[in-house]
């Protein structure tokens, strides 16, 4: 371990020029095959691109693109001229465009991002961000109009010098920035392929966006540093096509897999077997599991629905990850089903975990053992560390730990000491296997990706009718879906209100930040119980929502 | 859009009278997200014993286009 990304990326070239690098899909029928030759060549012509457009060594460059084959190029180009890439998500139709203007405007600010690099069709949306006074972002580009540069010679980059910028979550102003350096990123690669026994006759196949870790580190970053051949497809088809995803891991030979838990069971309920004629998995290696907890139930309706086309329990597995550890922290042995353990129920919801095997027993699934040069472990209240079998907050100590969160001191200084990240995760080891139970704050994770309560809290107040700050928002568990939905319970004059129009009216304006509400409760003034701080509480109010409807 | 077609989303959706012209998108309709999208559909199909290929589907721009793809499965002019 003593290379760069880029040193990897060279070699790579220069090694094994036709072979097959990223595949690039559309549900259409595009497809775009960059072999190292003809990628690494591009990424050149980007570099001497971007040198023009004066975009220098250690500046901040957000990319913000659709599904593109030309984003693969560029990103790599803008790390070759020294600069540091940050993929950000784009504004969809659902977001209004001032929640995303000010939602960018945050970020670039938190963030420190310097260019924004985009297509030309999200101009009018960001333009205004870019030239306010306020900014940190300097100049907009739009690099699919560049013209071809001739590559010029190459900078090699150091290794303690940064290397990407990657977001804990969307784009609200609220996420939080992490900054890896070249020899992060590049002995992090390494060792996650080690823990999963890539070779090169796997093909990782991914419909994740890049602007996630599991999609920008274990579906991108990995597999092309370590020469093995990814197929990306795009995050928005997959999720109305699903089964997209399978036909391409039978077209293209896939073994590898990622994604959340959710996607388990959007396949298994949604992907049609009219759709998957003459399909097979047989080849599969793994479909890791991450991102979100690990549910049992989903698993097995995964197997029950896949095996008659080659699915079988020892390609599951499940990973424990974060930004924050440049990505994975823990993995279960590739080729043997991750361990299920029954707990009483009970007992787990003391702190406490007992095996029982009857009715009145949970079932969780391990997300494994620490990769090399990590280690897990759990902690109580008061930071001392607990034995197996208990529940607490999870603790990383990783030798892939980013320096911290960008221009945040404060929340640096609490989550990242001696050499570990405190997560925030609840969970516990046993036998020395970790389990995660889910976020001991009242962070939601629908569908893979983090939301902030605070973010839906602030638009459902604005709603006309709704008593202003009497909101929550929490998670709910959608046992069917694999993930939690999203919940509401506003205060409102009760008696004077039409409560299907304001329950409407509420959903509608948590769209314009991106957010779908499965359940609206409304509550007369005064119901909301209130926590010691003063505001209502989120834990406390989630468990009376059945009271209301 | 045919008044049984935005009966079944309005219900599948809580959505009382809500109007779907057909030139809204589907992003537009309260509570109509990527997740639950594949659920409307399936609930068109079921209600009106048709089948929508995911492809076809992605091809729509608008709720006009997924009232004529209805239509046309279901036989009505």
């Amino acid at each position: 371990m003593s290379d760069t990304i880029t040193d990897k990326w060279q070699a790579l070239a220069s090694s094994s020029p036709d072979r097959e690098a990223i595949v690039f899909l559309r549900a259409d029928g595009t497809v775009h095959r960059w072999t190292w030759r003809t990628l690494y060549r591009r990424a050149q012509h980007y570099a001497a691109a971007s040198a023009i457009f004066k975009i220098e060594r250690g500046d901040v460059c957000a990319l913000m693109f659709r599904h593109h084959a030309e984003l693969y190029p560029l990103y790599m180009g803008l790390m070759l001229r020294g600069a540091i890439p940050a993929i950000i998500s784009y504004p969809n139709p659902r977001l209004h465009q001032d929640k995303f203007r000010d939602g960018l405007s945050g970020m670039a600010r938190k963030s420190g991002l310097v260019h924004l690099l985009t297509d030309r069709e999200f101009a009018a949306v960001v333009t205004p961000v870019v030239e306010s006074s306020e900014t940190t972002l300097s100049e907009l580009h739009f690099p699919l109009e560049w013209p071809l540069c001739e590559p010029s010679a190459i900078t090699p980059a150091d290794r303690e010098s940064p290397c990407l910028l990657q977001h804990s979550s969307g784009t609200t102003g609220l996420q939080k920035a992490v900054m890896l350096s070249h020899a992060t990123v590049a002995d992090h690669v390494e060792r996650y392929a080690g823990a999963l026994q890539l070779s090169p006759d796997d093909r990782v196949v991914s419909w994740l966006p890049l602007y996630h870790d599991m999609g920008l580190i274990a579906a991108f970053h990995m597999p092309l540093a370590m020469g093995v051949p990814s197929v990306q497809l795009d995050p928005f088809e997959w999720v109305l096509a699903p089964e997209l995803l399978l036909q391409a891991m039978h077209r293209e030979r896939g073994t590898v897999v990622f994604q959340p838990n959710f996607a388990f069971s959007h396949l298994a309920l949604r992907a049609h077997d009219d759709e998957l004629e003459g399909v097979r998995l047989d080849h599969t290696r793994v479909f890791v599991n991450c991102s979100e907890p690990v549910r049992a139930q989903t698993h097995a309706r995964f197997l029950t629905r896949f095996a008659a086309y080659g699915v079988k329990p020892e390609m599951l597995s499940a990973c424990y990850a974060m930004a924050e550890t440049t990505f994975a922290a823990t993995q279960t042995q590739p080729g043997t089903a991750p361990t299920e353990l029954r707990v009483d129920r009970e007992a787990l919801a003391q702190g406490k975990v007992v095996p029982r095997a009857d009715d009145d027993a949970t079932t969780l699934v391990s997300s494994g053992q620490p990769i090399a040069d990590c280690t897990v472990f759990v902690i109580d209240d008061e930071g001392k560390t607990l034995d197996e079998g208990h529940v607490g907050e999870i603790v990383v100590r990783s030798r892939s730990l980013s320096l911290g969160y960008r221009n945040d001191s404060e929340r640096t200084a609490q989550r990242f000491r001696s050499d570990s990240y405190f997560t925030g995760d609840s969970g516990f080891i046993w036998n020395k296997e970790c389990y995660v139970l889910g976020r001991k704050s009242d962070l939601l994770i629908v569908a893979g990706k983090n939301l902030f309560p605070e973010d839906i809290e602030a638009v459902v107040s604005e709603v006309k009718g709704v008593l202003p700050g009497r909101v929550v928002a929490f998670g709910i568990d959608d046992e069917t879906l694999g993930t939690q939905q999203v919940a509401v319970i506003a205060e409102t004059d009760f008696e004077k209100t039409d409560h299907p129009a304001l329950e409407r009216a509420i959903k509608q304006a948590a769209l314009a930040i991106d957010v779908a509400i499965r359940q609206v409760a409304l509550a007369p003034p005064r119901w909301l119980i209130k926590s010691s701080a003063g505001k209502p509480s989120r834990s406390a109010n989630r468990q009376r929502i059945g009271e209301l409807t | 859009m045919n008044e049984e077609l935005a009966a079944v989303i309005r219900k599948h959706l809580d959505l009382g009278d809500f109007q779907l012209p057909p030139e809204m998108l589907a992003s537009e309709v309260p509570g109509w997200d990527s997740m639950r999208h594949i659920e409307i559909l399936t609930a068109i199909e079921d209600a009106f014993g048709i089948r929508l290929k995911s492809i076809e589907v992605l091809r729509l721009k608008n709720l006009g286009e997924l009232d004529k793809l209805v239509s046309t499965k279901r036989g009505i002019k």
